[in-house]
This record gives C-alpha cells, structure tokens and sequence, in this order.
C-alpha cells in the first residue's frame, strides 16, 4: 500500500477533518485492513480491545471495499451509519456517523450489541450522536470533493497550480465546516452545548474569516473555560448590533482565554458564531489547519483590498455615472462620475440608501426596478431636475451573478446638459445666419420693386399725358404685388412643419398628377418630356403629396428653363429597401461647379429674374420628410435632380 | 429714337421694371440710349456704341455687373454707374475699375438724371 495520502503530513490533515465533521474516520487500506483512526470514538476507538467488534468491522469494510467506487453508506455493527469513500486506488476512508434516527432496526442492533459483543455498559452514555441518511451522504460527499482536490493538487506538478487546487481545497474545508457550524443547522442550546467543551471561532454568515485588523494578521481563534465563554458568547449571540462584539474582543485577547494572540476583524455587519468541537480538545493540529487556511484567507483579503483599490480606479477614471443597486434598488457602489453629478444635483444617495428616496427620476426607477426582472433600457433620455435643467442620457441594465441570476442593477449615465445647450446654441448660430442670409437676399429682392415703385412715383409727377400717368400708376401697383410675392414666398421658407401632415405617398400618382402641366410647359420650351416607366412597383414614401407635387414642379420648371433652346427631359422613379426616388435628368447646359455649393441657399439664382428661393423652398420641403436633394450636373450634359425619400415600412403599413 | 443718333447711355439691367423706370427717365431728359436684360448683351452694346456712360444692374444672374465693368474696363471710354440693392459689399471690388460710382436702389431719378448728365458732360 503505497497512498500518499497516508504520508505522515497528511495525518494532522485527516485528524483535523474529522474533528471538523465530528465523527470518527477510519483510514483503510485495499486489504480492508485498518491503518489509522482519526478523532477516535466508540464504536472504533474500541476495535483494539474488543475483538468481536473488530471482525465485524473488518467484514464491513471489506464490503465496502468489494462495492462500487465513490461513496457508499452502511448500516455497521452497533446500528451506526457508515459511510465508506474510496480516496484512491490504495485506501479508502470510512467515516462513523452516528445512529440512524428513526431506524428500529438501529436501535435494536445498538441495544443487542451490548450483549453480542460483551461492551462496559458505560458505553450507553457515549452515544449521543443521531444522523440521518441524508447528513451522511451530504458530509461525505464534501469529504470526496475535498480529497478529490487534494489528489489533483498533490499531482499537479506546477507551484501554481497546486496552490490553485489546494486554496479551492481550503475552500472546500470551509463550506464544510459553515455547512455544519451555521446557525441555520444548529440550534442555540446546541450551540451552547459545543462551547462548553470547545474552540471557539468567529466566522461571518458567509463564511468568511472575520478579522480585526487586516495588518496585523493574526489568527482569530480562542480556547476558554467554559462557563466564562458560555455566558458572553450567549450574550453576544443574542445581542443584534455587531458593536457589541467590541468588549467580548477584549475579554477573549486576554491570556486569561486564549492560547493565541487574539485580534478579531468584525468586517460585515452580520456575524455568526461558529463552533469547532473537538470532543478530545487536541487542538494543535485543528489550529494549523487553521493557520494555512488564514493565512491564504488574508493573503486573498490583500489581494482583494489591492483589487478593490485598482478597480476603483478604474471605476472612478470612467467618465460616465456609473451606479450599481442590489436587486431590492439599494445603492451598493458608485463611481466618481455619479458622484459628481448626484453632489451638483444635491441627491448624493449614500451607500446602502435606497434609490428611490431620491426621487430622483421616476423613468430611472421604474426602470431599475424593470431591470431586476431582467428588462434593459438604453439611450433614454430624462431632465433631472427642473430648475437646474440637468440632461441625462442612460442606460439601465441587469447584473447577473454566475449561474444568470439577477443580482441587481446598473445604471450608466452620461450628463449631456452641456452639450444640449451647445448644440442648442449652435442652432441658433445657424439659425441667425440664415437668418443674415435671407435677410440680404430679401432687401436685395425687394429693393427692386422698390426702386420700380418709386421711379414709377417720381415719373408720375414728372409725364403730363394722361395715358402715360395711367401706364405709371398700373406698373406702380404691380411693383407694389410684386413685392408682397417676395415677402409671401420668404414666409413660406420659415413655414412651421405642422402645416405638412405625413402619409404615405404613391410617387408614380404624384408625377402622374403633375404630367399634364409638365407638358404644356414642355411644348412651349420645345423640350421632349419623358416620365419612364421603371418596371417595377415603387413603394409608398412617406410625405406630404401636395408639398411633393410643389417641389417636382419647381425641379421640371428649372429644368424646362435651362434648356430654352429645347432638349430631352426625363423623369424616372426608381427604390430600394429603405429609400424611394425621382430622377429629373436633362441634357441642359449643366450647373457649373462653384454653383452646385449654393444652389440651395435662400436668393442663390443664375436666372435672369429668378427669386432663388425655388431649390431652397422645395429644399427645405424635403428635409421636412426626411429625405434629400441631390445634384448631379455635368457643364455641357447635363443635370440630374434626385429627391430621395424614407419608404413606408411594414409595420408602419400595417398600422395605416 | 433715330438710328443715325449716336448712343449716351447704356443700360444693362434684368429686371424689366427697374430697366423700364431708368429707360423712361432717360427718354424724357432726351438722353439717347440702349439697353440689355443681360450682362452679354450689354458688353456687346457698349462694345458697338462706346457710350460715355453704362448703367449696370450688380446681380445679374449668370455674369454679374462686375463681370461686365471689367470686360469693358480696357475700351477706356465708357465708365460705369453700377445699380445695387446693397451698396456696401460692392464698394470695395470697384477700385482700379472705371466706376464712376454706386446708386443704391431705391434711387432717386432725379439724382440718377443728375449723374448722367453730368457723365456726359464730362467724357472720360
């Protein structure tokens, strides 16, 4: 038999688990043969005196050893529950749980036993222990899994790697011991009873060690007479505040109690107390076990603290909000950014402090609270506050832990308030320059009306005939209509949309609509008109048809004027997924380039007697639909004028 | 207006009233002229006449008013009157050029008469 796990250094390793667990293991080899017996109890700490116990319990193990890998659990000699784990191929360990509870059969076995194999009645008093089936399983389970790490980390040939497998080993070792030293299992009186004769430690609802000062590094544990620890720690395990723990520190760091220097980190707010209790009080080697698993505990304490600080960093460099809440809306972490803003806000919500007292926004909590049932919300847009006109942009999403729960909430926000006024500003720069530019086209359109008008008035005074005075005030009162054209077809550049209502178009009936009018023209500028069939069905667009019928007039009449000396237009409708258009192609003159850049600005003409305010007025219809103008001219070809337009989209279809 | 007539003015304006309203006041001073609705046009007019004086319209469409001063500025008769809606962005693009000066519109023709009498009075 050659297992390592029967190496010398392993036998405090066992003996310690076995304390842990509170029963008594037995090492066994591929023999069925018993090598060693950790925290020895009756039944086993009597095989080397009672024989007939001994040949029962050797015919148990071999049965366990003639059975199925893995764990196997056996009624043993005595009615008590056995369960047996194979380690490797050399040996396996049997743990002796105590009676079965409920089991007849158990407690007819335990009482002939006294008889069968002639025990000291005061055995009796020994058995204190009851399990059930399911307690025994679970603990060994534990028991496999953690020696199942043990092998892997002892045959792992890397330093990293076995320090990885013996840390998850550790790990292992304390969700066994939280598994059975939590309140949850044990009952108060129970765990009264334990301290009386034990170690007593202090360990977190999670698990976790507890430490007083993470600096110091020392290890917490405690040894004391009994009736003294009793009372305190009944104290203190009825008293709710963690501030109560500070006097019973003092009291367990004095020599008085402790075996070990004692300094006790009290880190979460929830504490539990959890007892080790070695039946025989052999604590060396349980405080070692001890000592490797704090030391790697602090050693990940550090890390985590070094972790926390650069990840913090991280945290705060991000330059938008970030705040994350439990899945109950409770404020856990936030960075530098949100801070900033909740601060300017005066809303800074303190760590632990539920969102929703804020009253921040309702949009945000309603979609917290949306999140924690899985919902993300992006890109919304909310005002924070009305009288400081705090813009938000954000994002609500769920956090999930490692198995997909949900286990809270992010919020990600980014302050635009700064860059709204900007933009706004920005239009409003535009707004005045076009403003400018319109203005001057204006005063240049208008002033020669103006000056028509006024030479009109002055020659009035000036001709004597009669005929001619009439001739004077008739052109005096069409300059006069002439200006208010102008003025009526400036206003018409600032008209509000609300006058345009959008629905969807059929742009094959627009032309249709328009064809007759083209064609007139047409026939007086000699200018062979063609309105292409393009095979297919062109989609609805969404516009405002008779807006539509304006701009396409206005492009047909450019056009027909460009070519006074007659020539070739065509009108073609073509679409794709997304956009529909209408090619208007002549074979004119062109538009020369440097034109092309103004040809949509307010007043920008070529024509002798144009306003300029054509393109910009049907320019600005466009925009209105979201669509687009373009111009393609080549000097000496020709021109192309395309109006793009969104097509209507199914479901847009559908609703219509 | 006779053929044999030698030409005083030219005017050179697009837009029919104003040219109309200048036209009529230079007939009733009896000052002889021609005009054009295009800058062309015009160039080819004061080419063919070499009036002592051009009335150019600044926005002309296509060849503006300046277009037309320097392609004549070499004959070296004919100065220019130029006719503006908005004098002072055209103030500083005349220097060098044989611009007798700037009327804003609306002008007063008598001011107007005033000018080209006096242009015809005084040749270049």
């Amino acid at each position: 038999m050659n297992s390592r796990l029967l190496a010398p250094k392993w036998q405090e390793f066992h003996s310690s688990l076995a304390c842990m667990l509170n029963m008594t293991s037995a090492m066994v080899d591929c023999n069925g043969n018993l090598k060693a017996l950790y925290n020895p109890r009756p039944p086993l700490s009597l095989l080397d005196s009672n024989s007939y116990l001994a040949e029962e319990y050797q015919t148990l193990f071999h049965s366990f050893l003639s059975g199925q890998r893995g764990i196997s659990i056996k009624m043993g000699p005595l009615g008590y529950l056995h369960a047996s784990i194979v380690l490797d191929d050399n040996c396996c360990l049997v743990l002796c749980a105590g009676l079965e509870r409920d089991n007849p059969i158990a407690e007819e076995r335990f009482r002939s036993g006294y008889e069968d194999y002639r025990l000291a009645q005061a055995m009796q008093s020994d058995v204190q222990d009851w399990c059930t089936l399911e307690e025994v399983s679970g603990a060994a389970s534990r028991v496999l899994t953690l020696y199942n790490r043990l092998n892997q980390s002892i045959s792992e040939s890397s330093d990293i790697g076995q320090e990885g497998i013996l840390l998850a080993a550790l790990d292992e070792i304390n969700s066994l011991m939280v598994g059975l030293l939590t309140p949850e299992s044990y009952d108060l009186r129970r765990i009264l009873d334990l301290v009386a004769s034990s170690l007593v430690i202090l360990l977190d609802a999670q698990g976790a060690w507890v430490f007083t000062q993470a600096h110091t590094r020392n290890v917490s544990v405690a040894r004391g007479e009994a009736s003294d620890l009793l009372d305190k720690v009944a104290r203190i395990w009825t008293a709710s505040s963690p501030d109560d723990f500070s006097p019973l520190l003092s009291t367990l760091t004095c020599n008085q109690y402790s075996v070990y220097p004692l300094s006790i980190k009290l880190a979460g707010s929830v504490l539990s107390l959890g007892v080790l209790n070695p039946r025989e009080v052999k604590i060396q080697p349980v405080l070692s076990a001890f000592g490797r698993q704090v030391a790697i505990a602090l050693e990940m304490d550090s890390m985590y603290n070094v972790l926390q600080r650069r990840l913090g960093e991280l945290f705060n460099s991000i330059r938008h909000g970030m705040l994350v809440t439990n899945c109950d809306g409770v404020v856990m972490v936030m960075n530098r950014a949100a801070e900033k803003v909740f601060r300017e806000l005066g809303k800074l919500p303190q760590l632990g402090e539920h969102l929703n007292k804020l009253a921040l926004c309702p949009e945000i909590e309603k979609a917290i609270c949306g999140a924690v049932t899985g919902l993300s919300f992006f890109k919304k847009q909310s005002l924070l506050c009305q009288e400081t006109c705090v813009h938000l942009i954000w994002d609500v999403a769920p956090i999930r832990g490692n198995k997909g729960e949900i286990a809270g909430a992010i919020l990600l926000f980014e302050d635009i308030t700064e860059t709204l006024s900007l933009t706004r500003q920005l239009k409003e720069w535009e707004r005045l320059a076009t403003a400018g530019e319109v203005a001057a086209g204006l005063a240049h359109e208008i002033r020669n009306p103006l000056a028509a008008a006024r030479g009109a008035l002055q020659l009035f005074e000036m001709v004597e005939g009669e005929e001619q005075r009439q001739e004077l005030l008739l052109r005096f009162a069409g300059e006069l209509d002439r200006m208010n054209s102008i003025l009526t077809e400036y206003l018409s550049l600032s008209k509000t949309p609300e006058g345009d209502e959008i629905s969807p178009v059929n742009l094959a009936e627009v032309i249709n609509d328009i064809k007759y009018l083209f064609n007139s023209e047409a026939l007086l500028y000699n200018v062979d008109l063609q309105v292409k069939p393009c095979g297919k069905v062109i989609p609805n667009v969404l516009g405002n048809s008779s807006s539509l019928k304006q701009v396409f007039l206005n492009i047909g009449k450019n056009a027909l004027e460009a070519m006074a000396n007659g020539g070739n237009l065509t009108v073609t409708l073509d679409s794709n997924d997304t956009h529909a258009w209408a090619d208007f192609t002549d074979n004119g003159p062109g538009i020369p380039s440097e034109h092309i850049d103004n040809i949509f600005r307010p007043f920008f003409t070529t024509k002798i007697g144009g306003t300029g305010l054509g393109l910009a007025i049907s320019n600005k219809i466009i925009k209105r639909m979201d669509g687009e103008i373009q111009i393609k001219s080549v000097p000496g070809i020709g021109t192309t004028v395309t109006v793009v337009l969104p097509v209507q989209r199914k479901s847009e279809e559908e609703i219509n | 207006m006779s053929k044999a007539c030698r030409i005083d003015v030219v005017v050179v304006d697009d837009d029919d009233s104003v040219r109309w309203v200048i036209e009529q006041t230079l007939e009733l001073a009896g000052i002889s002229y021609a005009s054009a609705s295009n800058g062309a046009l015009g160039i080819s007019l004061i080419e063919k006449h070499m009036p002592s004086l051009a009335i150019v319209d600044v926005k002309l469409g296509a060849m503006s008013g300046l277009d037309v001063v320097r392609s004549i500025s070499h004959l070296g008769k004919t100065r220019v009157l130029l006719v503006t809606g908005y004098a002072n962005t055209i103030e500083d693009k005349v220097s060098g050029l044989p611009v007798l000066g700037i009327l804003e519109k609306p002008f007063d023709i008598q001011n107007l008469l005033g000018i080209v009498q006096q242009a015809i009075k005084t040749p270049a």
